[in-house]
């Protein structure tokens, strides 16, 4: 078996398993926005306050999936495997 | 330094994601752009304009100043007024109050005076009646003393009798009106 | 399939590596250009036609409207000390909104290279800590051992990773749809190629572009405020 394409397989694999990390941050994301309607709904004058620190605390959950994103991009378009060989 | 713009050779195939030296480079070339970008941005639209508004709202908050710097003079001004309307009226009163006292006790006074005079005058011409009174008495018992003294003469002269002379003594008596002079 | 930043032209060479004229450096320098033209056209049309009480509808009423917008923000954002950044942060979202509506026209966006989006969040990354420095001193240095001693290198990995979320975040997100549309645009038949991407474009170059200027941006003045302010 070819081993180049042994790592190309094996890190497209990867790549798809990174990607599951994100389930985490989507769920994350969700549930802040539940509280952020639930907030808005009690308190719809406070609309912009909340809205920007949802926002805040979204993107940073998000990082988690920004790095599992990163992996994943980095192992099917810049593969640092293949070089190894 | 190569060619510029070498459009005819043949380029390597393009990449979504890279990291070594080319990236490195271009990393650079893009950070010149973003910042030259964002700088002018900044210098050419963002700065004027916001001046621009800060000058117009420090306008419109010395016009709201200046405006309510107005009516705050015009609401002193207007109290002022006011209180000194409200002093008028009391002076009024106070100089009317005044001017009826004053009449008043000038009333009184004369009242006073006319009455005292009055009384002073009636007082006079009690007086006056009582003295002439007096005179009169005087005069009236002078003159009996007279005409007794007379009547004695004439008894005397007549050498009337005892009756006769005290009938005499007493109709001239009476006639003079049953004064107890002698009482 | 390929949805790479092709190059297009060797510009020069420095040492043993190229520089290439990609799509990429095509597009910034595009939306460069018009931004800085645009800038300077509505500068003297703005300046020449100032009115105290502009019209509605105008296009001084929208350029005013957007600055004050921008400057509320900023105020809001980064407190009252730092509102002279207003100007760059502006700058900053224009060119990052514009950048992710250029896939509209057929333009790569440069947001889709890590080169661009790692050049703003180190922008950002150097304006954070040299205002940490100059407006904290001490108490700057004092942050990175806290509560102890060995919390240093959490802090210093939490620093780092700070320009990294910051870049992955947008190029992801940009990248994303850019892949998402070419695979979409090479599935369909090319007469429903007109009609049907639309509600996809407006997805991810519409929605989810001026989402994330609008993050990058709150995200970076947040950090530039936590550290120019202290964390209390």
């Amino acid at each position: 078996m070819d081993p180049k394409a042994f790592v190309l397989g094996m890190s497209a694999l990867g790549a798809g398993l990174a990607i599951i990390g994100v389930m985490g941050a989507g769920a994350g994301q969700g549930y802040a926005a539940g509280k952020g309607a639930e907030a808005v709904g009690r308190q719809p004058e406070a609309r912009g306050a909340i809205m920007s620190t949802l926002l805040i605390g979204v993107a940073i959950a998000e990082t988690t999936a920004i790095y599992g994103l990163l992996v994943a991009i980095i192992l099917l378009f810049a593969n640092p495997l293949i070089g190894k060989l | 330094m190569g060619i510029p713009f070498a459009l005819l050779e043949a380029m390597p195939p393009g990449s979504i994601l890279h990291f070594d030296k080319e990236f490195l480079l271009e990393l650079g070339i893009q950070w010149i752009n973003t910042i030259v970008i964002a700088v002018v941005l900044s210098k050419v639209l963002y700065k004027p304009v916001k001046n621009m508004l800060d000058k117009r709202a420090q306008k419109v908050a010395a016009q709201l100043d200046g405006a309510k710097k107005a009516s705050n003079e015009a609401d002193t001004l207007k109290e002022e007024y006011e209180s000194k309307l409200v002093g008028i009226d009391t002076q009024k009163a106070e100089i009317l109050a005044n001017a009826k006292a004053l009449a008043k006790a000038s009333a009184d006074k004369t009242l006073a005076d006319a009455r005292e005079a009055a009384e002073k005058l009636r007082n006079r011409a009690s007086a006056d009646i009582r003295s002439a009174e007096e005179n009169a008495k005087a005069e009236m018992k002078r003159e009996m003393i007279d005409i007794s003294f007379l009547l004695a003469g004439k008894f005397v002269a007549a050498s009337l009798d005892d009756k006769t002379r005290s009938d005499l003594v007493d109709s001239a008596l009476d006639e003079l009106g049953g004064v107890k002079w002698l009482a | 399939m390929d949805f790479s930043n092709k190059k297009l032209a060797i510009l020069f060479r420095v040492g043993d590596a190229n520089v290439y004229l990609t799509n990429t450096l095509v597009s910034t320098w595009t939306i460069g250009l018009v931004l800085i033209a645009l800038a300077f056209v509505l500068r003297l049309m703005y300046m020449k036609r100032y009115q105290d009480a502009p019209a509605s509808g105008s296009l001084q009423n929208v350029l005013e409207l957007a600055v004050e917008t921008m400057s509320n923000f900023v105020t809001s954002t980064l407190g009252h000390n730092l509102t002279g950044l207003g100007g760059y942060f502006f700058g900053v979202f224009v060119f990052i909104i514009i950048s992710n509506f250029s896939a509209l026209v057929g333009l790569r966006p440069p947001t889709a290279d890590l080169s661009t989006t790692l050049a703003l969040a180190l922008n950002t990354f150097f304006l954070t800590h040299f205002l940490g420095i100059t407006r904290q001193q001490g108490e700057y240095f004092k942050e990175y051992v806290n509560p102890v001693f060995i919390f240093l290198p959490i802090h210093l990995i939490g620093e780092i990773s700070k320009p990294i979320s910051l870049s992955f975040r947008l190029f992801g997100n940009i990248l994303g749809g850019v892949i998402i549309l070419g695979l979409l645009y090479k599935a369909l038949p090319i007469l429903l190629r007109f009609a049907v991407p639309d509600v996809l474009h407006l997805y991810f170059d519409l929605f989810a572009g001026s989402l994330q200027a609008y993050i990058f941006t709150i995200l970076s003045m947040t950090y530039i405020r936590s550290k120019a302010e202290g964390s209390e």
